[in-house]
């Protein structure tokens, strides 16, 4: 009854992007995404969806194929074998206007395209203005690259370091548990010693009867009881994480090995506040560009004729408001705030 | 076009191939046959879970302000409206994907997919 944009967060990992192009600031001359479409909706833009391809796998999209594999899977009986086609989104400009393409078959079949339009008057006065209806949220923008740093380009070395520790203090624990020998197969079948979880190693010392010490024949070989000292190198590991992200184990919700005092902890708690906080302002930019695109959708499919109606909270209860295209349209710039949720 | 998407596509895929070897990190999936026997870690999933977790804001955190030209009703109605649609279930589920993304690829995307 009373429409909203329809917004969807898309799989960066399906994202082609402009080599020069800076998302952060939202300067770029070309962006596209790969997505799907169903056998219906195919045929809901007009498109007989069995004269296209099957399907066209990207590279750089695995995940979007596994979940395209998935939901044709669900339904083997179709004629193609496949009820999902891959499509491809492209927007960029021609002589100056921004356009938008969806392209199926490896861009051989143009399945829909059209002018993007603007999100606000002052975008309709000038053509050069419009922007592209997406909003770009960075964790910490890099100029070199597009997808900008993450977590894991701080943690994926310690991660795969520590998962080596492991494995290999599982090892050397095993090594301990694991009963080994080492005998005299000139004397002593490999067999006779193969129970249990026992380990044989065999040798030989050439047949020489007389001077067999009987004791010697089997010898229980020493272990390697030094005292293991890759927990310090683990807990090292652990605080380079704790410094570069800012997030310890009060942080995460796990209680530290040693008891805090409440002071301690709201400390800790406010030392990262003060880290993350510029990781906020990084995502205002986003929320900014993402404001644009809501009130463009307003802007451009709200009638004079639609109705909104909002909630508003006032000393006395919730209230309703109807809301007209005049209610809210303005003319102006939007001026945005964000507030800090640190 | 093409020549566009070209481009875009031999630019990206290195940075697509690292960021899907994350991926299997943050996730902890691993190759059973292979590695039956090994053990993970999960620094980078606590890691991921815990920034997710300090950013997740399930209310309107955008203000629209006015530029002092008489616009006040229209700037009271627009927060309204942004705070209804912000607040309602779907964005918040939206929010979720938007941060898991935010720190497991270094960025997430918007579209506006439509008026419905």
């Amino acid at each position: 009854m009373y429409k909203r944009n329809v917004f969807s967060v898309i799989n960066p990992l399906t994202w082609v992007m402009d080599p020069s192009g800076d998302y952060f600031v939202g300067n770029y001359r070309y962006t596209g995404f790969f997505g799907m479409k169903t056998r219906q909706e195919l045929k809901d833009m007009g498109v007989d969806p069995d004269t296209l391809m099957d399907r066209s796998y990207e590279k750089g999209a695995i995940e979007l194929k596994e979940r395209m594999q998935r939901i044709s899977a669900l339904f083997p009986d179709s004629k193609l074998g496949s009820e999902v086609f891959d499509v491809y989104y492209h927007f960029t400009h021609v002589n100056g206007v921004k356009v938008w393409t969806i392209t199926a078959s490896f861009d051989s079949v143009l399945l829909s395209s059209g002018i993007v339009k603007p999100n606000s008057p002052l975008e309709a006065k000038k053509k050069e203005a419009i922007s592209f209806p997406f909003a770009f949220y960075y964790w910490k923008p890099d100029r070199d690259n597009p997808f900008g740093e993450r977590p894991a380009n701080l943690i994926r070395d310690v991660q795969l370091t520590k998962a080596r520790i492991k494995n290999l203090r599982l090892n050397k624990m095993e090594a301990e548990l694991y009963p080994m020998y080492l005998y005299n197969k000139d004397y002593v079948s490999g067999k006779d010693l193969t129970f249990g979880f026992n380990k044989g190693i065999p040798i030989s010392t050439g047949i020489d009867g007389a001077a067999v010490n009987l004791g010697n024949i089997v010898t229980p070989i020493q272990k390697d009881l030094r005292v293991d000292t890759s927990f310090a190198v683990e807990q090292d590991l652990d605080q380079m994480v704790e410094r570069s992200t800012s997030i310890g184990a009060i942080v995460q919700g796990t209680t530290t090995q040693r008891r805090e005092t409440l002071g301690t902890n709201q400390l800790v708690a406010t030392n990262t506040d003060v880290n993350l906080s510029l990781n906020e302002e990084v995502h205002a930019v986003g929320d900014e560009q993402f404001v644009k695109i809501w009130f463009g959708g307003y802007y451009q499919n709200f009638e004079d004729g639609d109705k909104k109606l909002v909630y508003a909270g006032s000393s006395t209860g919730e209230q309703a408001i109807v809301l007209r295209r005049a209610d809210f349209i303005y003319e102006g710039n939007l001026s945005i705030s964000i507030e800090s949720n640190i | 076009m093409r020549r566009e998407r070209k481009e875009g596509e031999d630019f990206s895929y290195a940075f697509k191939q690292e960021i899907e070897f994350d991926m299997k990190l943050l996730k902890n999936k691993r190759d059973k046959k292979k590695d039956e026997k090994l053990v993970g870690d999960t620094t980078l999933f606590n890691n991921h879970t815990a920034l997710m977790a300090r950013s997740y804001q399930s209310k309107n955190q955008i203000k629209i302000r006015g530029d002092k030209n008489g616009i006040e009703r229209e700037v009271k109605m627009l927060n309204l409206t942004l705070t209804e649609d912000m607040e309602s279930a779907q964005m918040k589920a939206m929010k979720n994907y938007l941060i898991y993304d935010k720190f497991a690829t270094g960025v997430a995307i918007v579209g506006n997919g439509g008026w419905d």
